[in-house]
């Protein structure tokens, strides 16, 4: 079972891994329009949560939303549609990577507004309670986003009411610029879960199993009605806040350390050391990387929404 | 093979830029994603990497100021 359960890992996190790096190119050669920021190192927290949900369950993403998305079922292709601003992704070419959503993946859109997903979850799962239909709410956010009004306020209802919500802090030290040591009144977000009378729990967020584990946990609790849980997985973004940023306010010596703390060369190891060979490692690799040249080569090649689909999914019909 | 090297988008709002410094000669064989250049705009000094492993050929003059997208040199390959 765990050996099954590496390999499902293994593929989101190459996925995901290899969707930025294409997206960084695209990005840098004027292909793709609007901001883009990338999740590249922080792979294990979404692949570790997303594989304790259904796919009924519900997240709401971020601005660096795309691995988010990738480990709930997105399907690539349809995402890189909508990174083109073409009429066949996830929001027919009017959202872009910010605003990615999919409604029949729980996948509840990634935001441009730091902390702005923290309610959304929180209502979600207050939707779940109240029609009793048994899904659980996970928000993802970073640790900026932890010194936000939205964060507390959600918190504060979500365990008021034992909501089904797990709240996921991917803490990567940085809120665009800012290191947290300078931002934020506590050196773990996790301890401010003891405010609002919930668990919260510090993760090796490079850990993809210890991230599951804590998913899990968290998952099966918010499901039995004992409400929400913090969990605040430690991480680290291997480049920019921004595609094009030039990260000059992290040290070499720091960059390095964090780069050392890569999730996937540690699932690598572990799954050689559990029977996989390199060769079943080096095929999932190809596959991604097939699977990301169709996708963009569809995605060029669609067209963008014309201008009868201005006013489409503006009002209720 | 010619592969060339594009003026590199950096941001949202970034239209153009200039090279400030170009970090290998003209001629230098250059690795893939290798730092070849120092690109400004009016907001922000960031590297632009080599796109394949070959021979650069630099074609923009530093400080000349190139839409993004366009070229600003090339490398040659070795297949």
């Amino acid at each position: 079972m765990e050996k099954k359960l590496m390999m499902d890992f293994y593929e989101k996190m190459i996925t995901i891994r290899k969707f930025e790096l294409k997206a960084d190119k695209l990005f840098k050669a004027n292909k793709l329009p609007g901001f883009l920021h990338l999740y590249v190192g922080q792979e294990a927290i979404a692949a570790g949560v997303c594989a304790a949900l259904r796919t009924t369950d519900y997240i709401t993403s971020t601005h660096r939303g795309h691995g988010h998305l990738i480990a709930k079922g997105g399907d690539v292709r349809k995402m890189f549609a909508e990174l083109y601003g073409k009429a066949t992704g996830y929001n027919k070419g009017k959202g872009g990577s910010l605003h990615i959503t999919a409604m029949e993946l729980g996948i509840l859109g990634a935001n441009g507004i730091v902390g702005a997903g923290i309610p959304i979850a929180t209502g979600a799962a207050f939707a779940s309670k109240y029609k009793g239909d048994d899904k659980v709410a996970v928000s993802f956010f970073g640790d900026g986003a932890s010194n936000r009004g939205t964060f507390h306020e959600a918190l504060n209802m979500a365990s008021a009411y034992k909501l089904p919500a797990v709240f996921v802090c991917e803490n990567n030290r940085y809120g665009i610029s800012v290191c947290a040591d300078v931002s934020t009144s506590v050196k773990d977000i996790a301890d401010r879960a003891a405010a609002y009378d919930m668990p919260g729990v510090i993760v090796d967020g490079n850990d993809v199993f210890a991230v599951y584990e804590a998913a899990k946990t968290a998952v099966e609790r918010a499901r039995s009605g004992q409400g929400p849980t913090l969990i605040e997985c430690k991480t680290w973004r291997q480049l920019g806040h921004y595609v094009g940023d030039p990260d000059n306010y992290r040290s070499e010596k720091e960059k390095a350390a964090g780069n050392g703390l890569d999730p996937i060369p540690r699932l690598e190891k572990k799954m050689l050391s559990a029977g996989y060979t390199q060769e079943d490692l080096k095929k999932v690799q190809d596959q991604v990387d097939e699977l990301i040249e169709t996708a963009v080569q569809e995605a060029e090649a669609a067209p963008y929404p014309g201008t009868d689909a201005l006013l489409a999914d503006v009002f209720a019909e | 093979m010619r592969v060339d090297i594009l003026m590199p988008k950096f941001g949202m709002t970034m239209e153009s830029g200039v090279v400030s410094e170009w970090l290998k000669n003209d001629g230098d064989a250059v690795k893939a994603d290798e730092d070849i250049a120092t690109i400004e705009t009016d907001k922000i000094v960031n590297q632009a990497q080599a796109p394949a492993e070959g021979i650069l050929h630099i074609t923009a003059e530093t400080f000349e100021d190139i839409d993004v997208g366009e070229v600003i040199g090339y490398i040659e390959t070795a297949s």
